[in-house]
């Protein structure tokens, strides 16, 4: 278990520098660099970008600036956001719990709703209640998530005024009941997609444990249809889904960057979508390791989750 | 024993191809999602030639007109533009860019795959690792971030999707051609002394094919919405090309006083990505008939 454990996180370690390496030869590698938007300003002459570059250290060798940019990261020092020069570890700190709140609740969305339409639908296999989900999920996997993002804002905000068009809940107002007001849109559009990916992964992890022997064996026996739903099937099916979570993180990151923009959230995703604009190196490249260590790490402790949950491995 | 996983290496061509058909039909959501994507294509096709309206003319008199109204089926926009028009229009950008996103997915993500399989080794597991790497990253981010930097336009966003879509096909066909080579045939033609590249094109790629195929339609889906995302914040398809993500962008304001502008392109996002979905599922179906049906 713990050297299961061990090789996981040596590989875990490993994988976070090829993304280190891949993160930033990507920003390398693209056109333009990070000064093209100061030369085109109007005020600056060509020999001030050459001194903003050498002052920034852009001049070096690729691999040069790698290094420090790369011995930076492992000390904490993330390197300076181009546009305010605030540190970019605390740029990121200072928008990501809105963002984890946002992602938080869609997961509680995805997870209650889609496991309980997973399993009702496989307990009753083609059924009229399995039919419309099947579909249901099908729309709901293809609908972009910034339309409906925007159908929710028209209808329940503009036209039933349920919801806020968008937004946390206002400075000062600290009320949690505001707070979740605020957060039920944009949860809600972000956690659809999910809610659709674990009721499928719900349905076929069930049908699949149903069509297994001891299945048949304790139908056979007698024991009774809830018990042999929660205690034999369920148990059973329930345990792949921990690995779900990790799996499920890049693109629940991504969704949020969505849905963010839609509802102006002021998360990570309007930051990240404020840095693209700005051309902000350093927030951008910090944004996209900080979003690679979450999936790498969420991943590492959904697998080493699953092996504490499931004792057939334990013993390996 | 995993024999049964690819069909098409082990029934026969002929009678397979049939069944294999025939077992995709039978799946109504896989044969509504092909009517949907055929309908779709074909009205985007001949569309433009049928229609009394150009895509690009602007009437001034004429905005927001509402669908049904003074010849224009579904309306116009803000600036008087026929919205049908416009949105079959769109869509050839749309379709189009998914389609030759997926090739270069399904062509870059197949070369790597089946080399990282053949080639253990070094090379092998640095190009798996490179994969997994890149696969760390929420894709959204990695579309948008080489959106912003580089010019935007339909080449560039094209090229972009494909190269941030292909590490899934990599690695479905990685494992694929893994298991492929513990297999007699892949001995036999070793021991022959065919060329390793012969041995990767003649006897690796045509099994992994039916996985390709099934992968390649997911991604066409894919890199339809991904496109309608990228254009939809800016990055993508530049007005006055129209695509279904940058339609989006401009009828958000209006989304009060005439709210077709907005429902109608995403309704086209949502039905042609519900089609290829459809499609791919039914294919993975179809072609693995000892999987679970779902």
């Amino acid at each position: 278990m713990v050297r299961r454990f061990g090789a996981r996180l040596i590989q875990s370690v490993i994988l976070l520098w090829i993304v280190s390496i891949v993160g930033f030869s990507l920003l390398y590698l693209t056109p333009g660099g990070p000064l093209a938007m100061f030369a085109e300003t109007p005020g600056m002459t060509q020999e001030d970008v050459e001194r903003l570059e050498r002052q920034l250290g852009l001049d070096q060798p690729a691999p040069i600036q790698y290094l420090r940019w790369a011995g930076g990261l492992v000390v904490g020092d993330w390197g300076r956001s181009y546009r305010d020069d605030s540190p970019v570890l605390e740029v990121i700190g200072s928008r990501i719990g809105q963002t984890f709140k946002l992602m938080l609740a869609a997961t509680a969305v995805a997870m209650s709703v889609g496991l309980a339409t997973g399993i009702l639908g496989a307990v009753r296999q083609y059924g009229r209640f399995d039919r419309v989900t099947t579909i249901l999920t099908m729309i709901a996997l293809s609908i972009p998530t910034f339309w409906f993002g925007l159908l929710v804002i028209y209808v329940f905000s503009q036209r039933l005024g349920w919801i806020p068009p968008g937004n946390a809940a206002p400075v000062g107002d600290d009320s949690w009941l505001s707070a979740l007001h605020h957060l039920i849109g944009p949860a809600l559009v972000l956690g659809l997609l999910s809610t659709a990916v674990w009721s499928r992964y719900m349905r076929s992890a069930v049908l699949e444990t149903l069509a297994q022997d001891y299945i048949r064996t304790a139908r056979a026996k007698g024991v009774l249809r809830s018990r042999l739903l929660f205690h034999h099937v369920l148990r059973n099916a329930l345990l792949p889904m921990i690995t779900l979570i990790g799996l499920e993180l890049p693109s629940l990151f991504g969704g949020a960057l969505v849905t963010e923009t839609v509802f102006t959230w002021p998360g990570m995703g309007r930051l990240f979508f404020d840095s693209i604009s700005y051309r902000d190196y350093p927030v951008i490249l910090g944004m996209l390791i900080f979003s690679a260590i979450l999936v790498i790490s969420s991943n590492l402790i959904a697998d080493t989750l699953y092996g504490v949950a499931d004792p057939r491995l334990r013993r390996r | 024993m995993s024999v049964e996983s690819f069909p098409a290496a082990s029934a026969a061509p002929a009678r397979a191809n049939t069944t294999v058909f025939h077992r995709f039909l039978r799946r109504r959501m896989a044969a509504v999602g092909l009517a949907l994507v055929v309908l779709l294509v074909l009205a985007c096709a001949l569309g433009p030639f049928l229609l009394r309206h150009d895509p690009l003319t602007i009437n001034m008199r004429g905005r927001f007109l509402l669908p049904f109204s003074d010849g224009h089926v579904l309306g116009t926009d803000e600036m008087g533009r026929d919205l049908l028009a416009r949105i079959l229009d769109a869509g050839r950008y749309s379709l189009l860019i998914g389609i030759l996103a997926m090739s270069i997915s399904v062509f870059v993500g197949g070369f790597v795959g089946i080399v990282a399989g053949f080639y253990r080794g070094i090379l092998g597991h640095g190009l798996m690792r490179f994969v997994d790497g890149m696969l760390c990253f929420p894709s959204i981010f990695l579309l948008l971030t080489l959106a912003a930097l580089t010019s935007p336009g339909v080449v560039t966003t094209t090229i972009i999707i494909g190269l941030t879509a292909w590490m899934s096909v990599a690695r479905l066909v990685h494992s694929s051609v893994q298991e492929l080579c513990q297999r007699e045939f892949i001995a036999a033609a070793r021991a022959l002394g065919l060329r390793d590249w012969r041995i990767m094109i003649g006897e690796l790629l045509p099994n992994v094919a039916a996985p390709l195929c099934v992968a390649a339609t997911l991604i066409v889906a894919r890199a339809i919405l991904l496109e309608s995302y990228v254009s939809y914040l800016g990055y993508g398809i530049q007005p006055p090309v129209a695509s279904w993500g940058n339609m989006l962008q401009k009828a958000q304001q209006y989304f009060n006083s005439a709210p077709w502008l907005a429902i109608l392109p995403g309704l086209m996002i949502t039905i042609a990505v519900a089609g290829f979905n459809a499609i791919g599922d039914g294919l993975r179906d179809a072609l693995n008939p000892r999987g679970r049906p779902g």
